[in-house]
């Protein structure tokens, strides 16, 4: 400042006088660079303020150059202003000459910068590309939060699912099990524990084979191989479970095999249901059916034997009838007797057929309830009845003594051993002497009772044949063969069984039969 | 056959039909022995000669009713019909039964005839006469029984 003031007081003129002081133009240049360096000064001062507020500014240093550019200019301005009244050239010049520096230095440094500032997005293209951004960034947040509500939603429905098949699994009313490779179980629901009476945490640690029956393990087992080797892929199959009580339970068991992504055997899914009651329906229906057949069967045969055996004695009267009317036509008196009695024999025969034949229906429509009967009571009775033959026959009876009590309808149980006693003491009368015994026997538990004789006996050949409707073995002996139809009969209704013993002919009979005991009598 | 008595073998157990068939057989001029059984058994034993029968004569025609004690008509037949020395003997049926399952199963098992006894005097008269007639007069058997 010293050698500035030094020059204003030593040399130059004020640069007033190179406007001769015309007050008009003196004020035009003082005001403009005023003006001029005013509006130099608040350029400058906005950008150092910009950049203060903006650290994020490029080229930062070519910026505070061009501030410092800009503030120089201006300054020279206020300079020009100032040198109208003071004559401070050289401070002017050495101004102006670091306004040049500065300003070459900026040229210098920005024209490089061009090619990269042209590189630069422009401001609107960046924004462009911003807005743009923020739109996809916005649609793509849209998208993440619709795929959230997918997601939600589809876990809310998997759970559902999920809810649902657990109430299915654990609800059905089927046994379901989910069985690994192995046969051991890996989930059963509840019906499937009932059905077998094991916990679930029993079956979970058991296999399947260990549960079905033993007879049915190599069906079962074969089929499981067979899934196991994809030649089926599922199967159903009856069989029995074995219950942990150890009793078994006829089931219908569907089984799939389920394999994994690569084809891999992973689990079987068992379907079983209980199909006992259906079985035992379907036995008793068949039971009932062969009930029925054999019902049928004994009637066509009833019918048959009946139709045959009561036209014999139709055509004994009718054809001896003829031979009465020759006889008549000759007067053959020998032949007339004989004649007349075969005629009224064959009506009185035809008398008793059918007598017997409506005896032998009553039996089963016309049953007492059983009772219980002292069977010693109800022999002596019998014997008291058929007496008449016994003493005829001069046949020797002996009577076990202790016969049990029987329950039984008590008519017919007389029945039968009136025809037992009678057909004993009939077949053993040529013997010396009849002998007839009475009495009961065990085999095992079973009672066994009995009428043997001593009698003609029966070749084993016609053992079983000795009961049929009207089949006499001796076509002479007295009586229809309706007797031991009826005495087999009355034993059949009463659940027991009949049947004749014998060592063959001459060698004596001995008839058998049994009577359910009280237990089986109320079972059946 | 001329000269000679004809065998009849009657397997019958109803003693009046068996004299029935007798009486008629009488009455048809045609010279007769009529042996009489009485079951299935007897009459395989007369045609085989065996037990009570032994040197018992062969028969030329059987007239074979169908029930019968012991053994069944119809086995009877089965054992004549399938042995080697009984089976060219004419067997006739003469029995009650008309039911459609003994015919067939009688001719399955080569019954020769079958005959339904009438339930008429007349026409029984008739029939065991035509059937003495019939066998032994019209009809012509193999010479070699």
């Amino acid at each position: 400042m010293n050698m500035a003031h030094q020059h204003v007081a030593t040399s130059y003129m004020e640069h007033g006088y190179c406007f001769s002081w015309e007050a008009g133009l003196v004020w035009l240049h003082v005001a403009s660079d005023v003006a001029t360096g005013v509006a130099y000064y608040s350029i400058p001062l906005a950008m150092f303020y910009f950049a203060f507020k903006r650290r994020d500014i490029v080229f930062f240093r070519i910026y505070l150059l061009f501030a410092t550019f800009i503030l120089a200019c201006g300054t020279t301005h206020f300079f020009a202003a100032y040198t109208v009244y003071v004559p401070a050239y050289w401070a002017e010049g050495y101004l102006k000459a670091f306004t040049a520096l500065i300003s070459a230095l900026s040229a210098f440094l920005f024209i490089p910068l061009i090619p990269k500032a042209i590189a630069m997005p422009s401001l609107s293209r960046a924004l462009d590309e911003n807005r743009q951004l923020n739109a996809e960034l916005t649609r793509k947040v849209d998208e993440l939060q619709q795929a959230s509500k997918t997601l939600e939603q589809a876990h809310y429905e998997l759970q559902l699912s999920e809810t649902r098949f657990r109430a299915t699994f654990q609800q059905a009313a089927v046994g379901v099990a989910i069985i690994g490779a192995d046969g051991g179980f890996l989930g059963v629901n509840s019906k499937q524990c009932d059905i077998v009476g094991y916990s679930t945490e029993e079956l979970l640690a058991m296999k399947s084979q260990q549960i079905t029956h033993v007879e049915d393990r190599p069906s079962t087992l074969a089929l499981f191989q067979k899934a196991l080797d994809g030649e089926i892929k599922n199967y159903a199959i009856e069989k029995r479970f074995i219950r942990k009580d150890g009793s078994h339970v006829w089931i219908n068991q569907s089984v799939s095999l389920v394999r994994d992504l690569n084809s891999v055997p992973a689990y079987f899914i068992s379907v079983s249901e209980d199909i006992s009651a259906r079985r035992e329906t379907e036995q008793e229906k068949e039971r009932l059916i062969d009930q029925l057949q054999d019902k049928t069967t004994e009637l066509e045969r009833f019918i048959y034997t009946i139709s045959h055996d009561l036209k014999s004695p139709l055509i004994t009267i009718s054809g001896f009838l003829g031979f009465l009317e020759e006889d008549f036509r000759s007067q053959n008196a020998a032949g007339f007797n004989s004649t007349v009695s075969r005629i009224s024999l064959a009506s009185e025969r035809m008398k008793q057929l059918l007598d017997e034949l409506l005896e032998l229906s009553r039996i089963g429509r016309q049953m007492s309830p059983p009772q219980q009967v002292d069977l010693g009571s109800l022999v002596a009775e019998a014997m008291e009845v058929v007496a008449g033959r016994i003493s005829a026959a001069g046949a020797m009876v002996e009577v076990q003594s202790a016969l049990p009590q029987v329950e039984v309808d008590r008519q017919r149980l007389l029945q039968v051993y009136e025809n037992l006693i009678d057909n004993a003491v009939k077949f053993s009368a040529n013997s010396q002497p009849p002998r007839v015994w009475i009495g009961a026997r065990l085999d095992g538990s079973e009672p066994v009772f009995f009428v043997g004789d001593n009698g003609i006996g029966i070749k084993p050949a016609y053992l079983d044949k000795v009961f049929d409707l009207f089949e006499k073995l001796d076509p002479r002996s007295s009586g229809t063969g309706v007797g031991l139809a009826i005495t087999h009969r009355i034993i059949t209704i009463h659940g027991g069984r009949i049947w004749a013993e014998s060592d063959g002919e001459g060698r004596g009979a001995v008839f058998c039969f049994t009577l359910p005991n009280r237990e089986r009598g109320a079972r059946s | 056959m001329s000269g000679e008595a004809i065998n009849i073998l009657l397997v019958e157990d109803n003693p009046d039909h068996a004299e029935l068939v007798k009486r008629g057989l009488q009455s048809n001029n045609v010279a007769n022995n009529v042996f009489h059984v009485e079951d299935g058994e007897s009459a395989l034993e007369f045609v085989f000669q065996r037990g009570p029968y032994v040197g018992a004569k062969r028969p030329h025609l059987i007239l074979l009713d169908l029930r019968l004690p012991r053994i069944d008509g119809l086995e009877v037949l089965k054992a004549l019909k399938s042995n080697e020395d009984s089976k060219r003997i004419p067997v006739v049926i003469l029995t009650t039964s008309d039911a459609e399952m003994d015919i067939a199963r009688a001719y399955d098992y080569h019954a020769n005839s079958y005959m339904v006894k009438p339930v008429n005097f007349e026409k029984f008269k008739e029939l065991t006469k035509t059937l003495g007639f019939y066998w032994f007069v019209w009809n012509k058997q193999p010479e070699n029984q």
